[in-house]
């Protein structure tokens, strides 16, 4: 499968954010999406989830040799700051996400056994979601988005915020659900991008541009990173 | 000082002249055409600066002449209660009185415009110097008001110009006074407030000068000049002590900072404070469960846990009316010589409930905390956002508003059919279903009304904060239409008739419209 983007494009009033984008994204890839304060990296997850309207451009999945639209199902949006409902417990959350998604869900796992996948302790699953901490409502969050199995994973600074022991289980999560699926992360932060994904992506000026990996996570190859993104 | 007051003028200038442009930019059609560079447009600026100006003479000038106008209007509506009081008397005794209530609410000092938080708190200005100079202008300003109003009421109502002139000195004087007494306060490590300088003793010393102001002219009894001229001398000169307060003073950035972050907190507090209300408002309770699925499921706890700010107040509202129409129905068999003006207005003045049943409807705060406490969040999962999703909960919430509603709509619907019987009846049967129903009619069309503009123009941003102008423009007309119609009087028969019809019409139009549009509409503005 494939997911392509074609002539994006989307401004601000006269401000070009994403200029006539046109990129393929492999599945079964962890792409690290680094682009400078301000380059438009939320803009274009936005667009994606079509949560924003663009002005120009096509959003479409390839599988098989044939092409389709991107549909809602496609998209697993996950967001810096957690966001679930407060008013549900964990377990209510999930109950709910499998009612909705019965028909989609392909593997046969109770709640109890998801909960467990996450390391979300027992005593927290009936708890309402408002007491949650900041790293639980994350895992959450990440868990529903997990469960509908979709197609392409948007991640928006993900692991910024979260404590190392829980970043590092959501980076070991994310290494062991990137099968068959595509993985986009975007991130401020250098050395996360180069020890998690397996392609790096950078926006700038409007554009995305595929880095050469040869010699990642070498001195020289951050150097490369830093010069393309101080170019004007 | 000269520099200090041309960066205070320039700032308070900038900040009005920006506003007056965002606001522009705020208007739907407008908002498109207006590039970002409006701001430093040299027309629109100009013409920015011109309004800014304008603001600056007419707003002081028609504040002063509103409060001159009223303490006129009390003096004569006193001068009738009491026939034997000259003018001047009654007039200078409300000023007098005015003034100390004027002062409890405004000393000019520490006022915590944000123009001043710029100043002192992010651009480092003296705070001493930005403090006296403002003072002085505010002071200056009132001085040539007043002195200008007191030189007319010489001419037209005979009040000598020597107590006119007095009472100038006087108001500046008593202010002075109290920005010294706040002063000391202050370096005695109290928190001061320039809105409130007396803290605790601020309200109960206006209700009792209000009292002072409103008795002693209605029972006859003004101060007479010689007292006044006495009250207005001592405070002339604790004004000479409050200014040498001013001069010695030296802890202007310390009272700024403390009155500046006070108001400051308030401010984004009172924000925030429904967003923390929302959430607070989810009931801890372990026993709320729901047996049902889906959207069912998610909205069964939804209205469990937000009981308090859902079912509670409609339980309230529908309370009070049961009361109120309960005793209306006694007094009219109790007082039966009220009973055919009440049934002349419950068959013409129906339209007046369409204000009633606005003001009720609880459909603003149930969006709210859909918003808040629910879609804020599920929003950002692509299961929630699916047409068929949206349009299914959709349905179930207007089911659930209608129901919130339609309780105290039918108590409200009802005891105005009880007060018709009771009052005389009607030749024309159809009224007391009129009655009945139009309240009803008007409640669903505000639920759906309000569920509606909520799923179409969805306002909120990430940050809970209403982001669409037209969402606002269509809350302000609504609320517009609602209040024109309470002063309109208009036979219940034809009003009843067209509200149940246009209800109808509309619920129908609207929830086409959702059907169609909410699917694209319904999202979380970026």
């Amino acid at each position: 499968m494939n997911f392509k983007i074609e002539g994006l494009s989307k401004s601000f009033n006269k401000k070009n954010v994403l200029k006539d984008i046109t990129f393929t994204f492999e599945s079964g890839k962890i792409y690290g999406l680094l682009g400078r304060n301000g380059a438009g990296k939320t803009t274009l997850f936005n667009c994606l989830n079509k949560d924003m309207k663009f002005d120009s451009g096509k959003v479409s999945i390839e599988e098989n040799f044939k092409e389709r639209d991107l549909v809602a199902e496609d998209i697993g949006y996950v967001l810096s700051t957690p966001t679930v409902p407060e008013f549900l417990t964990g377990r209510e959350f999930l109950k709910f996400f499998f009612d909705i998604h019965k028909k989609n869900l392909k593997e046969d796992k109770s709640i109890d056994e998801y909960f467990d996948f996450m390391s979300i302790d027992v005593r927290d699953r009936d708890k309402l979601l408002k007491d949650y901490s900041h790293g639980m409502k994350n895992k959450m969050q990440m868990l529903i988005n997990i469960i509908a199995e979709p197609n392409i994973l948007l991640l928006d600074e993900p692991l910024t915020s979260l404590d190392v022991v829980v970043a590092e289980e959501m980076k070991e999560l994310l290494k062991g659900i990137k099968k068959d699926r595509i993985i986009i992360f975007s991130t401020h932060i250098m050395d996360l991008a180069l020890d998690l994904c397996d392609e790096i992506v950078l926006l700038h000026n409007g554009e995305l541009e595929i880095v050469d990996k040869e010699n990642m996570g070498s001195v020289e190859f951050k150097e490369k990173i830093i010069a393309a993104l101080k170019e004007d | 000082m000269s520099n200090t007051l041309r960066i205070s003028f320039s700032l308070k200038n900038t900040y009005r002249v920006n506003s007056i442009l965002y606001a522009i930019k705020q208007i739907p059609i407008l908002k498109k055409i207006l590039p970002d560079s409006l701001y430093r447009m040299i027309g629109f600026k100009i013409a920015g600066h011109i309004l800014s100006w304008m603001w600056e003479v007419l707003s002081a000038i028609f504040g002063k002449a509103i409060y001159f106008g009223l303490l006129v209007g009390g003096t004569f509506l006193m001068g009738e209660l009491n026939q034997a009081s000259a003018f001047g008397e009654i007039f200078m005794h409300l000023f007098l009185f005015g003034t100390i209530i004027g002062v409890m609410s405004n000393t000019y000092m520490l006022s915590t415009h944000r123009t001043k938080y710029y100043a002192i708190m992010l651009l480092n200005v003296d705070a001493r110097k930005y403090n006296i100079i403002n003072y002085v202008y505010e002071i200056l300003k009132l001085s040539i008001c007043y002195v200008i109003a007191f030189v007319v009421l010489y001419f037209t109502a005979g009040i000598p110009l020597w107590l006119g002139l007095l009472s100038v000195l006087f108001t500046v004087g008593i202010k002075t006074a109290v920005v010294g007494y706040m002063f000391s306060s202050f370096e005695k490590g109290n928190d001061v407030d320039g809105t409130n300088p007396f803290n605790g003793f601020t309200f109960p010393l206006v209700i009792l000068s209000a009292i002072m102001a409103g008795l002693f002219p209605a029972i006859g009894h003004p101060f007479p000049y010689v007292a006044i001229t006495g009250v207005m001398a001592v405070f002339t000169v604790l004004g000479v002590f409050g200014l040498i307060k001013i001069c010695k003073f030296n802890l202007y950035r310390e009272v700024s900072r403390q009155t500046l972050l006070k108001a400051a907190t308030i401010k984004t507090d009172s924000k925030k404070t429904v967003v923390t209300n929302t959430a607070k408002a989810i009931s801890a309770d372990t026993n709320i469960t729901s047996n049902k699925k889906g959207f069912e499921f998610l909205n069964e706890l939804f209205i469990k846990r937000h009981k308090k700010i859902l079912w509670k107040p409609v339980l309230i509202i529908s309370a009070i009316a049961f009361a109120i129409f309960a005793i209306a129905n006694i007094a009219v068999l109790y007082l039966p010589e009220s009973a055919s003006e009440v049934n002349g207005l419950l068959l013409n003045s129906l339209p007046y409930f369409l204000f009633i049943m606005y003001a009720i409807n609880r459909g603003m705060s149930y969006t709210q905390a859909l918003f808040i406490n629910c879609d804020h969040s599920l929003l950002t999962y692509s299961a929630y956002k699916k047409p068929k999703n949206i349009l299914k909960l959709f349905t179930i919430r207007l089911r659930e508003i209608v129901k919130m509603n339609l309780v105290p709509a039918f108590i409200i619907g009802a005891g105005l059919s009880a007060l018709l019987f009771v009052s005389g009846g009607t030749d024309t049967p159809v009224n007391y279903l009129l009655l009945l129903f139009t309240p009803m009619a008007m409640s669903i069309f505000f639920s759906v009304h309000n569920l509606t503009i909520y799923y179409l123009l969805q306002p909120y941003n990430n940050n809970t904060e209403v982001k669409s102008g037209t969402y606002s423009i269509i809350m302000a007309l609504t609320y517009a239409v609602c209040y024109i119609f309470m002063h309109i009087e208009l036979p219940t028969l034809y009003f009843g008739l067209s509200i149940v019809g246009f209800s109808i019409i509309y619920c129908l139009v609207a929830c086409l419209f959702v059907y169609k549009k909410a699917p694209e509409t319904f999202r979380i503005r970026a």
